[in-house]
């Protein structure tokens, strides 16, 4: 069995970790007191196979496949032991069979690919957008556009005298 | 010889095909010689979709009212189709065209062709007087919806034809999903073809036929009318309908295809054809034109055609998740906010008044002004007849004092009227001036009496800008207000469920002797708020405002103008506006004078106050009154809409609302999402133990970076 120690720098939620996991040293050796459950293992391992910036640790096949895992915690034993409690990282683990799930998405960081018209109570910025439009000002064309006809007339004059009556 | 360059996007642009030798074109086809080169009309490649005006002032009369622009003489493989305007504007000056491509085409040599026109007599292209409907542009994947121009015909209209792109081009974007629709409605018994065509123009683009969304074709199909169904003719573009209607076609994917009703009669007025139908764009940018529509019979009435925006289509994912908070949406989701009155029966019915625009009384209810019943006479005039009141006061040495006054006293209002209100005239211009019991000499100036002081008129129709962008709730209040600008008259609210989709009409009804007028808005309802009819919903609205200018010559204070206006009021209250004139007329309610028959001097002099000046100024927000002439005198029309946009960091971090269903993998490449949030998923194909199923079906949920 093989351990690979590594020091992982991403999200721990970021599903396939291949390109933020960084080598710290190859390792030989690793003795656990027992592979279940496979999901949180502990057990004792040579301090040398796993250098201080070791946050992460791949197990080749262990339950025939290679296993990503988390290191949860580590505690110096005597004579250069170390005592490891380690997390599977599932995502990592069983990425390729996750990347195949069809799934319905309920948020995406994408504008591009969503229904970005669903109504969203979440940080988006609403705001108002006030548009103007006008009717052609006929009240002028009326006004200017017939000096000759009715429309000569500028004023109104109410009166009252001979004639009226 | 000149050049076109025609850029893919196809934004309105002019072209001048003034050199080309459309003569020569007519001459060559007379003589069935096939094409002939007329000029040189170059495209590049890029060349997919364009919509212009054309300079074709050159295009002989008689010649065509339809010409080609083919790259060969096969007449499929044209490129450019287009129709010079009817006959009485032919050899004017615009021409609506569309243009498209083969992919794949050499697409450097495309000639020009005026052909003869090879439809019957009875054929003419569709009016295309107005311009601005044809301008019917714009992307469906912005969820946007494009009301086509209504159509109408006149009874006995043998033959109409739309031709292609009359009812206008879209385009979009992969995996959008759009649709059309189209009523007709019909007269009495008559055969019909017509329908809705698709046309994708680019390369490589195609409709899919969207499996599980079938055309929804209703109407009275009877009188042994033949189906309405889909129709697809492979790579040919198809400028008539086929008599076959092909419903297996719709199995497949499509370039182009069509639903066309063939041979459909219907019986009434009133029994309408709706045919529509979804189709999704498998590649980006497809472009396709809504095309023809052919009918043919008598007493056809109208056709509509309206594309339906895309996501109006995936509604019914939008309605899993209202849990967070959105506004109550109930059944108004697809009707209006507008309450309905409870009908006897327990139906509801929507408040409409009569479909009479006109709903104003149209009598004239000031002929005792006009006609010399109170003692008054209205007249128009010019300033150089002011000139000659006001020097017959000043420079008139014949007259007495005594006689001024009263002459002063017979001068009840003067204002100025910024707009053309000015009535009607009775009789010809007038060389002397009544005022008390003298006569002045009109010399510099000229007036006229008025016997009809009311006006009226239509200050235009507005619907542009009050589409249904988003084409949900949102288009309505409280995210959506609509508000109106009356000159003289001020800002009123309109219910934006009244309005949006639909359109507003303003009228003014104006009276010349107080410069009161009463604008009538009729806002017609877009096609989701409907009456009991099933019509879009008619609301009427009416506002009062003043926009005369009172002019301070007269030496009373104007107290006719304002009992006058007040009474003017009430015609926008909805009060009885005759009985409110007869109360003013019967007697001065503020200073309890009666007025006897003939007592006009009593009644007048009942405001008067001997050599004051004018000093009724009315001022206000309405920009009305003395701030006529300055104010603005447009309609405005305000629409302030909810638009969203994206904070750049919740973007990444805590994505957006997404409701789509895919693999995590084609989240990851082709959706290029970073966080995603799982809604639902099963685990279990994962071989795995349970305590890590749950765990990874955890972790999905709660959001993971893919």
């Amino acid at each position: 069995m093989t351990l690979v120690p590594y020091q992982c720098s991403c999200d721990p939620r970021t599903v396939n970790k291949s390109k933020y996991l960084h080598k710290t040293i190859d390792g030989n050796s690793i003795a656990f007191k027992n592979y279940e459950p496979l999901d949180d293992l502990n057990g004792y391992i040579l301090m040398d196979t796993v250098p201080d910036s070791t946050n992460y640790i791949k197990i080749n096949s262990i339950d025939g496949r290679d296993r990503y895992y988390f290191i949860t915690s580590r505690e110096r034993q005597n004579a250069g032991i170390l005592k490891v409690n380690l997390h599977e990282d599932v995502l990592m683990t069983f990425r390729t069979e996750i990347k195949k799930l069809d799934v319905v998405v309920d948020r995406a960081g994408s504008t591009t690919k969503v229904q970005s018209d669903i109504p969203d109570s979440r940080p988006t910025k609403q705001y108002s957008l006030t548009s103007e439009y006008t009717f052609s000002n006929l009240y002028d064309d009326f006004y200017f556009g017939d000096p000759t006809g009715v429309n000569r007339f500028d004023y109104i004059a109410i009166l009252s005298g001979r004639g009226t009556i | 010889m000149g050049s076109i360059s025609i850029k893919r996007n196809g934004s309105m642009r002019n072209f001048d095909l003034s050199y080309l030798d459309w003569a020569k074109a007519q001459a060559a086809n007379t003589a069935n010689s096939g094409n002939t080169d007329i000029g040189d009309l170059i495209f590049t490649r890029e060349n997919c979709l364009c919509e212009g005006t054309l300079n074709t002032s050159n295009i002989p009369e008689g010649a065509t009212n339809k010409f080609y622009i083919f790259k060969s003489n096969n007449f499929p493989n044209s490129l450019i189709q287009g129709y010079t305007p009817k006959d009485e504007q032919r050899g004017g000056r615009v021409l609506y065209f569309g243009a498209f491509q083969e992919y794949g085409d050499n697409i450097n040599d495309f000639f020009p062709e005026a052909p003869a026109d090879d439809r019957p007599p009875s054929n003419y292209t569709i009016d295309v007087t107005n311009p601005e409907e044809f301008k019917w542009w714009g992307r469906l994947g912005n969820a946007s919806s494009y009301y086509g121009p209504v159509y109408k015909t006149g009874n006995n209209v043998p033959e109409i034809y739309l031709n292609y792109n009359a009812l206008g081009y879209f385009e979009t974007m992969a995996g959008c999903t759009f649709g059309a629709s189209m009523d007709m409605l019909g007269g009495n018994n008559f055969g019909v073809t017509a329908g809705i065509q698709i046309h994708s123009y680019g390369p490589y683009q195609y409709l899919n036929d969207n499996a599980g969304r079938t055309p929804t074709l209703t109407g009275n199909q009877a009188y042994g009318g033949k189906p309405w169904g889909p129709q697809y003719d492979g790579q040919q573009i198809i400028p008539y309908p086929s008599n076959e209607v092909a419903y297996n076609a719709y199995t497949r994917s499509l370039r182009d295809w069509s639903i066309f009703a063939d041979d459909v009669a219907i019986a009434d007025i009133g029994d309408d054809i709706t045919a529509e139908f979804v189709a999704t764009a498998i590649d980006n940018v497809l472009y396709a034109g809504l095309a023809a529509c052919r009918w043919e019979g008598n007493h056809i009435a109208e056709i509509q055609v309206t594309l339906l925006p895309a996501w109006f289509w995936g509604r019914e994912s939008m309605e899993l998740d209202w849990d967070f908070d959105t506004p109550d949406i109930d059944d108004s989701w697809f009707g209006p906010t507008v309450q309905p009155d409870a009908g006897a029966d327990g139906s509801y019915q929507y408040t409409q008044l009569p479909a009479n625009d006109n709903s104003l009384p149209a009598e004239n209810i000031y002929s005792h002004m006009t006609n010399g019943i109170g003692g008054t006479r209205v007249y128009m005039c010019n300033s150089g007849a002011i000139t000659d009141i006001i020097r017959c006061f000043w420079e008139d040495n014949d007259l007495s004092d005594k006689e001024k006054t009263r002459m002063n006293q017979g001068i009840i209002a003067v204002h100025q009227l910024p707009h053309p209100l000015v009535g009607t005239q009775y009789g010809s211009d007038m060389s002397y001036l009544s005022l008390a019991d003298k006569s002045v000499k009109l010399s510099s100036g000229s007036m006229a009496r008025i016997i009809n002081p009311l006006n009226s008129g239509t200050l235009g129709t507005f619907s542009n800008g009050l589409a249904a962008i988003l084409d949900c709730y949102l288009d309505y209040e409280p995210y959506t207000t609509v508000s109106l600008f009356l000159p003289f008259a001020g800002t009123i609210q309109i219910p934006a469920s009244q309005c949006i989709g639909g359109s507003i009409t303003v009228k003014y009804y104006g009276d010349c002797t107080t410069g009161d007028i009463v604008y009538e808005i009729k806002c017609v309802a877009g096609k989701r708020v409907k009456d009991a009819n099933g019509s879009p919903l008619v609301n009427h609205y009416y506002v009062s405002g003043n926009c005369a200018i009172q002019i301070p010559i007269t030496g009373i204070t104007n107290g006719f103008q304002q009992r006058l206006s007040s009474t003017l009021g009430a015609v926008g209250s909805g009060l009885s506006v005759a009985a409110g004139v007869a109360l003013t007329i019967a007697g001065d309610p503020v200073h309890g004078i009666p007025l006897a028959a003939g007592g006009a001097a009593g009644f007048w002099a009942s405001s008067y106050s001997a050599l004051e000046p004018n000093k009724t100024i009315i001022t206000g927000g309405a920009l009305g009154g003395s701030l006529s002439g300055i104010g603005q005198k447009q309609v405005i029309l305000k629409v302030t809409r909810p638009k969203k946009a994206y904070d750049k960091n919740w973007l990444v971090l805590g994505g957006i609302r997404s409701e789509l269903d895919a693999t995590l993998d084609k989240f990851s490449t082709e959706y290029s999402t970073t966080m995603t949030r799982v809604k639902f998923v099963n685990v279990n194909t994962i071989n795995a133990t349970n305590t890590e199923k749950d765990e990874i079906q955890k972790l999905l949920m709660g959001g993971v970076y893919l």
